[in-house]
């Protein structure tokens, strides 16, 4: 699995011996040193995929990647002792920017990389290094004549990772089967390790949608919206969804619905689980984003409804949103009634109290 | 009440109701903060990690910053040496092109920077071998420049990737060490404000104004943080810039129940977090400032004026109960929740929220018109500007701003009694106020 892989330590290994590793100069009595190990206490490769979040930077292999950076040596066996390190501390994004300068100078095989990622996405989902990184890559790929750059076709490499920009030169039309790719890689991801909130994960996905605007189709649009549909069946509280629903619509402007359509979707969500902030929040934006008020006829209808029902029941509270929305839907018409809803949220909601007991001086004054 | 009845259940309500079980025993406590034991984890954790903190390795500054700003927030002054070994570490850390990185040879990271500078700032002073004398200031200057992009963002470091904590850790090392150009902050204001989501609070980053993920209470103190230095260093006010009202209302909604003992969380629909004490908990001081550049485009009345009786919008008691019986671990340090291990992050973000719901933190603006008035113009030009007398303005103006946030001392709301009181921390820079002013007033030469 890994060809440079060892249980020797790299100031040992005989491909290695032309280096002199260079120790971490610390001074002395450092401040919140890290307490190195020479060697790491589980080197054996049948447990590094599982224990890799507790293995350790150890000391050998960074001081092997000092003398590599000392000597400016980009080459595959620095590009091993790099994703050595990375799979110790993803988060060691010096270690990362070498790895990419490596890959560029030499014009490896871009697809292996991006495949490598695949498996430390999953791994370490919340690094930041690894989104980055994997960006980069795709970036490379989109670019390159050769999307599915081969080790025999090295990707064209000349602008694309320049350390100074932050977004690659726009896709070429055939790399739209990469797109494709990496939104079902994400999709499955979510799934795979549980977390469909991960906010790495989502804001990678908007930046392949937004990249690779121009070149996906209404079908792959359409898919977008089946994808999100789907999670919010899973989890209506998912707000992450919500606000990925919000970003397609109004983003990137992939209107597929009217105004209408869309605020009878959300009532509908809300007809389901009223209490649920995601929802109320994404209508509050909806009719801002079409510079409506709140004074909308059917919500002001859904909000009083909701709230006479849960009132009239004994053991029921009307969920503070729909209250909210009657309270803030009056002060924006600069109705009196506005108060007495604030007053009702005050008794309801003491956590926001003060903020209640605000607003309703607002709507005093108003 | 729980936060949700809605009878439907799902991944979220079930990680919802773990918690509020994992809280129920911390309900009706009433713990006093265990300074002692905090100190010693903090102290240990100077010393040195533990192998299994080895993933912080490209963090250092952080851990020292983290740890130092934890101490002093808790009213426990530094010894000669932890001082000395403190600038001896960071400057180990510092690079000769410019910045400062996670550990020494490490590449430079405006984070590690921003923590650096902080630490800096914590632990040194003026004089030969205290710290700031040394510290290369257009070596940092330069390194930001090489950072920012032209749509106003910065890349973390080379090759790296763009957030808003990258402005936010920008702007603050560039407030405190005076080294504002206006070059270094055009267009930051529009990268920060197109951060902004439906929701009302800032997310993570944005593509060409296209902005990517949602409301982040993290990435929301950066924002409001950034956009406030960034104001105050302007005649137009931004307040235009982004919608002022919306991003209360998610913040004040961020606060959790009853039944999770007013902690806060950092999204729509997750968990309390103790981390967040600060970056929400924090931000409220912030909100006044933006209040009063609202006000004066408002009507002016007695009764619309913001701050109601106890002059806040959260509820800073129950706050204060989350860190103090929520998120102290017995052993020392704090945590995001109970059942999770204490780290110095989370010891540090819960302590500087703590402090920010003790003490009443106001922007007191006559004070700030008094030093803009006489402010000493000295610069000696080593920060390389085309723009001269735009500088001018913004250091004048820069320093008068970040001088002016100072504790209300007649106004504290310290849940506990007087022995749970922290020292009041710098809304914008999160360090002591008492550090901050001399910090200014030494880099600004005023």
């Amino acid at each position: 699995m890994f060809p440079w892989f060892s249980t020797m330590l790299y100031a040992e290994r005989d491909d290695f011996k032309d280096l002199q590793p260079i120790p971490q100069d610390e001074g002395p009595s450092p401040l919140a040193p890290i307490n190195y190990s020479p060697k790491c206490e589980c080197r054996d490769p049948c447990f590094v995929g599982s224990l890799a979040l507790k293995m350790t930077p150890d000391k050998d292999a960074m001081d092997m990647f000092r003398a590599v950076v000392h000597a400016n040596e980009k080459s595959e066996r620095a590009l091993g002792l790099t994703e050595d390190i990375i799979r110790m501390n993803a988060g060691h994004y010096t270690v990362w920017h070498y790895r990419t300068t490596i890959i560029v100078e030499l014009g490896l095989d871009i697809q292996a990389e991006l495949k490598l990622m695949d498996e430390l996405s999953t791994e370490f989902l919340k690094s930041y290094q690894v989104w980055h990184h994997r960006r980069l890559c795709v970036g490379l790929l989109a670019t390159s004549t050769s999307p599915f750059a081969s080790k025999d076709a090295p990707a064209a490499v000349t602008i694309a990772a320049s350390p100074e920009t932050s977004s690659p030169p726009p896709p070429l039309e055939s790399s739209k089967e990469l797109a494709q790719s990496e939104l079902k890689f994400v999709a499955e991801l979510f799934y795979a390790t549980d977390d469909p909130k991960n906010y790495h994960t989502w804001v990678y996905r908007q930046w392949i949608l937004t990249y690779f605007d121009k070149i996906l189709q209404d079908e792959d649009r359409h898919l977008e919206f089946e994808f999100i549909e789907s999670l919010i069946k899973d989890d209506i509280y998912n707000n992450s969804v919500w606000s990925h629903r919000f970003f397609c619509l109004f983003k990137l402007g992939w209107l597929q619905t009217t105004l209408e359509a869309e605020i009878e979707y959300v009532l509908s969500k809300i007809g389901i689980a009223p209490s649920n902030m995601s929802s109320w929040n994404y209508l509050r934006g909806l009719l801002k984003a079409n510079r409506r008020g709140l004074n909308d006829e059917r919500v002001l209808q859904f909000s009083e409804t909701l709230v006479k029902a849960k009132s009239a029941s004994d053991d029921m509270k009307p969920p503070v949103p729909a209250l909210e929305w009657l309270a803030d839907a009056a002060l924006e018409d600069k109705n009196p009634i506005a108060t007495k809803y604030y007053l009702q949220l005050k008794e309801m909601d003491p956590i926001r109290r003060h903020y209640w007991s605000w607003k309703s001086h607002l709507a005093l004054a108003a | 009440m729980t936060a949700y009845d809605d009878g439907v259940y799902t991944a979220t309500t079930a990680a919802q109701r773990d918690v509020e079980i994992t809280l129920e025993f911390a309900l009706n406590q009433d713990k006093e903060l265990d300074r002692l034991a905090h100190a010693k984890y903090l102290t240990e954790s100077l010393r040195g990690l533990p192998s299994s903190l080895k993933v912080l390795d490209a963090s250092r500054p952080w851990l020292i910053y983290w740890s130092l700003h934890s101490l002093l927030t808790l009213g426990i002054s530094l010894d000669q040496s932890s001082k000395a070994r403190a600038i001896n570490t960071l400057f180990k850390c510092m690079n000769p092109s410019g910045g400062f990185g996670g550990g020494p040879g490490q590449i430079s990271h405006v984070l590690t920077t921003y923590a650096s500078v902080m630490s800096f700032v914590i632990a040194g002073g003026p004089g030969q071998g205290n710290g700031w004398d040394d510290i290369d200031r257009k070596g940092i200057y330069s390194f930001l420049m090489r950072m920012k992009q032209q749509d106003g963002s910065f890349i973390v470091h080379e090759g790296g990737e763009v957030d808003v904590r990258g402005c936010y850790c920008a702007l603050a090392v560039a407030t405190v060490l005076d080294i504002l150009t206006p070059e270094l902050l055009d267009n930051v204001d529009t990268f920060v404000a197109s951060c902004q989501t439906y929701e009302g609070g800032f997310s993570a980053c944005n593509n060409g104004g296209l902005q990517f993920g949602e409301a982040h209470g993290g990435y929301t103190s950066c924002s409001l943080s950034a956009l406030t230095m960034l104001d105050s260093t302007r005649s137009s006010k931004l307040n235009t810039m982004f919608d002022l009202d919306a991003l209360l209302r998610w913040s004040v909604h961020m606060q959790g129940l009853e039944n999770e003992l007013g902690g806060f969380r950092g999204r729509t629909n997750k968990l309390v977090d103790g981390c967040y004490s600060w970056w929400l908990g924090g931000s409220f001081s912030l909100f006044e400032y933006w209040q009063q550049a609202h006000d004066i485009n408002c009507e002016d009345s007695e009764e619309a004026n913001w701050v109601d009786e106890e002059s806040c919008l959260y509820d800073r008691e129950a706050l204060q109960g989350y860190v103090l019986n929520a998120a102290q671990n017995a052993k020392g340090g704090l945590r995001d929740k109970p059942g999770k291990n204490p780290d110095t992050y989370h010891t540090a973000y819960n302590l500087s929220g703590l402090s920010a719901s003790q003490h009443y933190i106001k922007y007191d603006s006559d004070r700030a018109r008094q030093l803009a008035m006489n402010f000493v113009h000295n610069d000696d030009n080593d920060i390389p500007t085309e723009r001269t007398l735009e500088r001018a303005s913004i250091r004048r103006f820069a320093y008068s701003s970040a001088m002016a946030w100072m504790p209300d001392k007649a106004a504290k709301s310290v849940r506990g009694g007087g022995s749970n009181i922290t020292n009041p921390t710098h809304p914008i820079f999160n360090i002591t106020i008492s550090k901050s002013l001399a910090a200014l007033k030494y880099f600004y030469c005023q």
